[in-house]
């Protein structure tokens, strides 16, 4: 898992909870609907996630975020499919 | 003189056929939408089609759960309408915003408070506040049209509809006192009340495709309402001969609710 990444992730999805202290010491594996984040504000997160990192998560990799580790995964293929189209 | 349609919700559903209808119409359109960057071809062929029927199409992508976000675009709506003929304002509202939640009301997995208080205040009382917030910049013209969304859940009590269920009845209310309230501006309101419609609104309604299938098998013409049906209704209520209905409940359902 690309450390700075989570981290980065885990700031955004503090704005978010209600349970920030949960935030903290959550690692990768941590389901995001177990840390206060309602069903309501997990569009707005994962919207700040794509403008915070100039990513576009396509739909379907929306639909498998449920946990920490999840986002940082969809965050890093999309920044990798971003770089493969800069190179072709 | 421009037109303008301000839509809101106007990404997808029975809020994207109602863009393509009222450009059609002859409407220059402000839509305002929520959506995550995936959406944008989607949106880049919406604004074409507008273009291509000679009408504009500016958005604003922005969650309209948080006040803040409404009032920023008011702010910005004057530059918006203004084109080459002046000032412009906005002729229609139609809020077709679905931002709500769809859980029980008791038990595991139940809406919180704060669930309620959210879905009710952007599904039910939101529309009050573009009204007034529309009114205060002087940009909501007379003669005038306010349009809303509702479902036969005002009524019914679906599983996990409790809510939305909360949230239409608001918004039904609003609308008859909206429309004793704005009569001496020459401005209808009034609320259309869809059959089920394949939307994606719908399809993130637990149970949703049991509610789908068994509607289309009780709806009379034996199919589920679809976005176009509802935006020509949109269309015939914003005619001027619609001036006369106000504070309405305009069922569009083909005959679903009335089928035993």
């Amino acid at each position: 898992m690309h450390d700075q990444t989570l981290s980065e992730v885990k700031a955004i999805i503090g704005k978010f909870s209600e349970r920030r202290d949960a935030v903290a010491a959550a690692d990768a594996s941590t389901p995001i609907k177990e840390l206060g984040v309602s069903s309501l504000n997990f569009i707005e997160m994962v919207v700040r996630f794509e403008e915070t990192f100039n990513v576009s998560i396509p739909d379907d990799e929306f639909q498998k975020i449920a946990t920490i580790g999840d986002a940082v995964t969809a965050i890093l293929a999309a920044q990798a499919g971003s770089a493969q189209a800069v190179a072709q | 003189m421009s037109r303008w349609a301000l839509i809101l919700g106007a990404s997808s559903g029975i809020g994207r056929a109602s863009v393509l209808k009222l450009a059609a119409d002859g409407f220059d359109v402000v839509g305002v939408h929520f959506d995550r960057r995936a959406a944008a071809p989607r949106l880049a062929a919406l604004r074409d089609e507008v273009e291509r029927l000679g009408r504009r199409l500016t958005l604003f992508n922005t969650n309209l759960a948080q006040p803040d976000n409404r009032r920023t675009v008011l702010d910005q709506l004057p530059a918006a309408l203004h084109g080459s003929d002046g000032p412009g304002q906005v002729h229609v509202v139609l809020h077709s915003v679905a931002f709500g939640v769809t859980r029980p009301l008791i038990g595991d997995g139940s809406a919180s408070e704060d669930d309620l208080n959210v879905t009710c205040a952007v599904m039910g009382h939101d529309v009050v506040h573009w009204v007034r917030g529309l009114l205060e910049r002087g940009l909501l013209a007379s003669p005038g049209r306010v349009l809303s969304l509702t479902s036969e859940g005002d009524r019914r009590a679906w599983k996990s509809y409790g809510p939305v269920s909360a949230a239409k009845a608001i918004l039904e209310s609003h609308t008859r006192q909206l429309a004793i309230e704005l009569a001496p501006r020459k401005i209808t309101v009034n609320c259309i009340l869809a059959g089920v419609t394949d939307t994606p609104a719908l399809r993130v309604i637990p149970g949703n495709e049991q509610i789908a299938a068994v509607s289309a098998q009780r709806n009379p013409h034996g199919r589920l309402t679809t976005p176009e049906d509802v935006a020509d209704v949109v269309s015939l209520l914003c005619d001027p001969r619609a001036a006369w209905i106000t504070g309405s409940i305009v069922s569009c359902d083909g005959g679903e609710s009335i089928t035993a």
